[in-house]
């Protein structure tokens, strides 16, 4: 029997704004929502399976991403390769991802992160339950908590 | 054109300052720009006010508005963490509570007060010592008060509930372990130590409600920012709290802070302790 | 003094070589437990490791109990730095000998005042 997801937005808020208090300078701020070209967005998302089921994910703009890994390797934006930006963002999903997978009453595992370009495959993320839209260096951020409902349900019969 | 811009901000946050320092003798230095400023931006925010011109207009209109308390709490908030400075922890888990539990085997009561204690992480890591050691304190009174100008981060205080950032701090992890729960986003403190816990609003220049008598009052990195005089008085006053051979703990800074009157100064392991002197 | 930073992710590992540079140690890095092992076996004793917990290969728990088998690394302090905070794992983690635990996401003080909390004198300015 799984749970659903007791998480509020105010918690993934908080979830979002602690993990780039630690990591970044600066929080993000609340923004309009996402409506970045799709070509540019770049993802990273890791996997929750236990008590329950589903991903975690972070979304941002080319750029974003750049600036990201810029900060977390303390080096220029043209220093940056893409393998350097694909690690930098996934080790924000993992720890993105380990919060929410914190605020779980039972045990679960957290997989290690996958990094997309383009906008993440995973389907029905648009409609996710959770999901914090926010700016950082004005770069787009969406952060998304989604059910695995076809997991969770069978769980369930 | 900014020059001009960043004096007329000076005079509004001088005005900002004189208020706080009307209501709670805690005297701010209006040259600390990013002090007011970061303390004062999130209040704004919530209060819609756009900038220190139109603050320092809403509160010399009100001064006993919800925004004009917010100011006066945000101003004189007090950061906290677990074992902070970790010095006076070790001389109170090593010599004062040992001492002063075997002094209070006959009563088997022992009060300790926080006073400052913002969001209460000093007091708790006072109440983790007490259920660690060796000393079955099953069947003492024991009282743990902690006091603070603000009521939001007594609200807090209260809730004992501390964010993954919060619990990193000189919280070793086997007190981590032993003494919280996962709670959603947070970690809630035990049961059994919040139950010693009591926290309550006080202003050290107003008049201060009935207090029982203390064994113990940590009152640290707060009475620099008074004014000497104030800071001799709220010192007399909480010596007249104090039991005969009570202690008091102040920041570890603040140990050239004028005369400490009234008290013996000790060093106690890697801590300057005060301790109540018999006249 | 020399720290080993354990964690699969090099962003990670490049802000705690920062961090605890800062703070005065030499670092070596390694990027799964076993990694960590063999650089130990090859004369790369840390005075301190910060040990991830999720990593392939081998991973945090896996380290630390290899380490605590071993006479000749007793004096190696261990302390995690992972996402995982469920209590029972903590408790394990402890248990296997890890002497402290940080939960990510953790701010240079924390990592500071920690380090201090073990003896490692002026680490804390």
């Amino acid at each position: 029997m799984s749970e659903m997801i007791m998480l509020e937005h105010r918690d993934l808020e908080d979830i979002v704004s602690q993990v780039w208090t630690s990591l970044m300078d600066q929080e993000p701020a609340n923004t309009a929502p996402w409506d970045p070209v799709a070509s540019d967005v770049v993802a990273a998302g890791v996997a929750i399976s236990g008590c329950w089921n589903g991903w975690v994910i972070v979304e941002t703009s080319q750029q974003g991403a750049l600036d990201l890994a810029s900060t977390l390797f303390d080096l220029p934006m043209d220093e940056i390769a893409p393998s350097d930006l694909a690690d930098a963002l996934g080790e924000v999903a993992n720890i993105v991802g380990g919060s929410v997978k914190s605020t779980l009453a039972g045990t679960a595992q957290l997989s290690l992160p996958s990094v997309e370009q383009g906008p993440s495959t995973i389907a029905g993320l648009s409609e996710a339950s959770l999901q914090v839209h926010a700016a950082w260096h004005s770069h787009p951020l969406r952060i998304s908590v989604l059910d695995d409902n076809s997991k969770n349900m069978q769980e369930q019969s | 054109m900014s020059a001009a811009i960043d004096v007329r901000a000076d005079v509004h946050r001088e005005m900002i300052g004189r208020f706080v320092e009307s209501r709670s003798a805690i005297v701010l230095p209006a040259e600390k720009h990013y002090l007011f400023d970061a303390r004062l931006q999130p209040v704004m925010r919530e209060y819609g006010v756009s900038d220190l011109v139109e603050l320092a207009n809403q509160i010399s209109r009100n001064g006993s508005s919800p925004l004009a308390q917010a100011v006066i709490e945000a101003m004189t908030t007090n950061e906290t963490s677990f074992f902070r400075d970790i010095h006076p922890f070790d001389a109170l888990n090593e010599t004062i509570l040992p001492e002063l539990i075997r002094a209070r085997q006959q009563s088997k009561r022992l009060a300790i007060w926080s006073a400052a204690c913002s969001t209460g992480q000093e007091l708790y890591s006072i109440a983790m010592l007490l259920d660690s050691g060796v000393a079955n304190l099953s069947d003492w009174d024991i009282t743990l008060h902690g006091t603070d100008l603000s009521t939001e981060v007594l609200a807090r205080a209260r809730s004992a509930r501390y964010s993954a950032l919060e619990v990193n701090r000189g919280l070793r992890a086997q007190y981590l372990a032993k003494y919280f729960i996962r709670d959603g986003t947070h970690y809630l403190l035990a049961e059994h130590l919040r139950a010693w816990a009591t926290f309550d609003r006080l202003n050290f220049i107003e008049p201060w409600p009935g207090l029982p008598r203390f064994d113990i009052v940590l009152c640290r990195n707060v009475l620099i920012y008074f004014e000497l005089e104030v800071r001799q008085q709220i010192i007399r006053r909480i010596r007249d709290v104090l039991a005969p051979d009570g202690y008091l703990i102040l920041g570890s800074a603040e140990t050239s802070v004028g005369d400490v009157q009234g008290f013996t100064r000790l060093s106690v392991g890697r801590s300057t302790i005060y301790r109540k002197e018999a006249h | 003094m020399l720290a080993m930073v354990i964690d699969d992710s090099r962003a990670m590992r490049s802000i705690l070589r920062r961090i605890v540079g800062e703070l005065g140690f030499d670092v070596v890095e390694a990027a799964d437990g076993q990694q960590a092992l063999d650089l130990m076996g090859d004369g790369q004793v840390p005075q301190i490791a910060l040990v991830d917990w999720n990593m392939p290969v081998l991973d945090g728990l896996g380290f630390v109990t290899s380490v605590r088998s071993r006479k000749e690394w007793r004096d190696v302090t261990l302390m995690m730095v992972t996402t995982e905070s469920e209590h029972g794992q903590i408790v394990r983690a402890l248990a296997a000998g890890a002497h402290e635990y940080v939960i990510k996401p953790f701010t240079a003080d924390a990592i500071a005042e920690k380090l201090q909390l073990l003896g490692f004198a002026g680490a804390a300015s």
